[in-house]
């Protein structure tokens, strides 16, 4: 039965009246394909999602990253609320937040500390006051096409940001060690940090990952220069490498943030670094309302704890390499050229002969209206709890939407 | 801070292009445009922007520089005069430089700036002439700031090629074409664009021109189609932004 979205839509309605742009950020139906989506959720669990329209969904998404074991896990659910019983906000520390920053110095390998927060931008921005304040300099460099949260030295919008915010900051094509090497020369002592994703990974483009030697490459000219690396590992961070994605591509950042998968969905971020940043740590002032909630530390524990447990970088390396492959062959059956970029945990699939996206979002489209959930434009997300069977199914639907794709675009 | 060479330029190359379709589209227009035959060339400055309005048997026809041989000449010591004579404020006025014995061109000039004035920002226009009015200036005015605005040069540099088309829904259409760092608008729909952003009616077409819409919103409750690069439509976005400060 095709799917309908009349809930949906009606509660869009209702949002557009007391709601900014009815919903708002990277949940906005606006960036898929409105008419073929779902805009509001009544439950999920594990892979799946289910609309207010009751319309069910494999999601490929999975909140964006923040879903690694699998919606409402009953371990890390429990312990979330097993210690939201015994209080949420409190006026004093909680000693679960020690044991956290205990727990991240041992699995991971850049973290000799921690500091915790709600979201990745919290991390991010905290990440360039350190960094400033370790080396009192001014400059950041970040890639062109990155993201590190909306803030107005890094958001894409510039509604807002005024020249002023941005004076700072420079930018350089990810990947390209010469073009640091130039920047770091240009700007001599004046740069205090360089921030990267550790591969690649902006929206609206396949995703790209380094060259070898690229981050040694990086490490060495920071070194030389007295420049903080920084690494953003709020998208990619536990699906690569449960210590770290730095350590996946052979590197040890200065500073390493991390939220998303972290706490699978529970708001928790942690933006960890080396024992050479530890001083400059301790003079920054950096705190939040709610960034000593102790729930949510629970649930980071429990959730940590899993993933280690399973080896989930395993697991949906595994399941992307079956999704990917699938929808490459089902390709290449109805005669349409896919590229596949990004790590096989973190896939994305554009169409070879267009950079426009009309194809991504016919084939998106048709997959929504059949119940399987990709975003045109933007990365996708593996989880453990990604079946086979689910990823059969996707292929299934996939197959049927490729099928619309040629009629409709011939190649 | 705006550049007012660039107002200049948007004054000239997009908000007079909209005499041709107001001397088609617009019963009031018509009239007044078959009253002279006749061109006007406009220039900004000694180096400034110019463009030639040419008025031939109720027909109007815009071209950017100087057309043949113009038969009234006016011209602006500085961009700002030129720029304070179309909104109407501070001192803006011209050196009529030739074409003294045909100040009735010139007239006919007032009465068509004047009616349009009425309808881009007048409280009860015609819709339907001012959505495609609207839909006219936009891919012009954006042409006009991706290539001279320096203000915008950091969402230039994100700015990726090709063709981003606006159309009101089963009507007027318009698209600027983006290639290796320039933008030129052309009048109609594109054979190929990457990017098309389609207003579902008139009215919805005006209410965004008067910075009334939610466009987030609009797109996801059907008002307003986004379809293509959509990379392409969050950059051009902040160019729509831009353009409204120009023109407000």
């Amino acid at each position: 039965m095709a799917y309908k979205f009349d809930k949906s839509m009606e509660t869009f309605a209702r949002a557009a009246k007391v709601i900014p742009q009815g919903i708002y950020g990277h949940l906005t139906p606006a960036i898929t394909v409105p008419g073929s989506y779902p805009y509001f959720v009544e439950r999920a669990k594990g892979s799946h999602f289910w609309d207010v329209d009751g319309n069910e969904y494999i999601d490929y998404m999975c909140a964006y990253g923040p879903m690694i074991l699998g919606y409402a896990h009953d371990k890390v659910d429990e312990a979330f609320m097993k210690q939201a019983k015994k209080g949420t906000c409190v006026t004093i520390a909680s000693p679960l937040m020690v044991k956290l920053a205990e727990r991240l110095v041992e699995i991971n390998d850049c973290a000799d500390w921690a500091i915790f927060a709600k979201n990745g931008a919290d991390t991010t921005s905290m990440a360039v006051l350190l960094a400033r304040a370790y080396n009192r300099r001014k400059k950041i460099v970040l890639a062109e096409g990155g993201y590190h949260g909306t803030q107005p030295w890094c958001t894409s919008n510039m509604a807002g940001v005024t020249p002023e915010d941005r004076r700072n900051v420079l930018f350089i094509p990810w990947g390209d060690l010469g073009a640091f090497r130039r920047v770091v020369e240009e700007n001599k002592d004046e740069i205090a940090g360089v921030m990267l994703t550790p591969y690649h990974h902006p929206t609206f483009a396949d995703q790209v990952l380094p060259e070898p030697g690229y981050w040694s490459g990086m490490r060495e000219i920071c070194d030389r220069n007295d420049i903080v690396l920084i690494v953003d590992d709020v998208r990619a961070g536990w699906r690569l490498d449960i210590k770290g994605s730095a350590h996946y591509f052979g590197f040890r950042p200065d500073l390493a943030c991390y939220c998303k998968a972290i706490a699978n969905g529970y708001s928790i971020s942690a933006l960890v670094g080396t024992e050479k940043m530890r001083i400059a740590a301790s003079k920054i002032f950096a705190t939040g309302s709610y960034w000593f909630n102790s729930p949510e530390m629970a649930a980071a524990l429990a959730c940590i704890d899993e993933m280690e447990k399973i080896d989930v970088p395993s697991i949906v390396k595994e399941r992307g390499l079956s999704l990917t492959n699938g929808l490459k062959e089902l390709a290449t059956s109805h005669g349409l050229k896919v590229t596949i970029s990004g790590p096989p945990a973190i896939p994305f699939m554009t169409f070879s002969n267009e950079n426009n996206f009309m194809r991504s979002q016919l084939f998106c489209a048709e997959c929504a209206k059949m119940g399987v959930f990709f975003n045109p434009h933007h990365n996708w997300f593996m989880s453990a709890a990604h079946t086979e069977e689910d990823i059969k199914k996707t292929l299934d639907k996939a197959d049927k939407a490729f099928k619309e794709v040629k009629k409709h675009f011939g190649d | 801070m705006l550049d007012q060479a660039v107002l200049a330029r948007l004054h000239l190359e997009a908000v007079l292009s909209n005499l041709e379709i107001m001397a088609t589209d617009d019963e009031q227009s018509r009239p007044i445009a078959g009253g002279w035959n006749g061109s006007i060339l406009f220039k900004a400055g000694l180096s400034g922007p110019s463009s030639t309005l040419a008025f031939n048997n109720s027909r109007i026809s815009l071209t950017p520089g100087k057309q043949g041989k113009p038969d009234v000449v006016l011209f602006f010591p500085t961009e700002k005069l030129m720029n304070n004579m179309f909104t109407g404020s501070g001192v803006g006025f011209p050196l009529v430089l030739k074409g003294f014995t045909k100040l009735k061109g010139l007239l006919v000039f007032i009465k068509l700036a004047k009616r349009m004035e009425e309808v881009m920002k007048g409280a009860n226009p015609p819709i339907p002439l001012k959505a495609k009015l609207t839909v006219n200036t936009l891919p012009r005015g954006i042409a006009i700031l991706v290539n001279h605005d320096k203000g915008m040069n950091e969402q230039k540099s994100h700015l990726p090629d090709g063709i981003a088309e606006f159309r009101i829904k089963d009507g007027f259409a318009a698209h600027v074409v983006y290639k290796n760092g320039y933008a030129h608008a052309e009048v109609g729909r594109a054979k190929k664009p990457d990017f098309i952003m389609e207003f579902s009616s008139d009215k919805t077409t005006v209410d965004v021109a008067d910075d009334k819409v939610d466009i987030m919103a609009s797109i996801c409750l059907g008002d307003i189609s986004m379809k293509g690069n959509l990379h392409m439509g969050d950059v051009l976005n902040g160019y729509l932004d831009r353009l409204s400060l120009y023109l407000q």
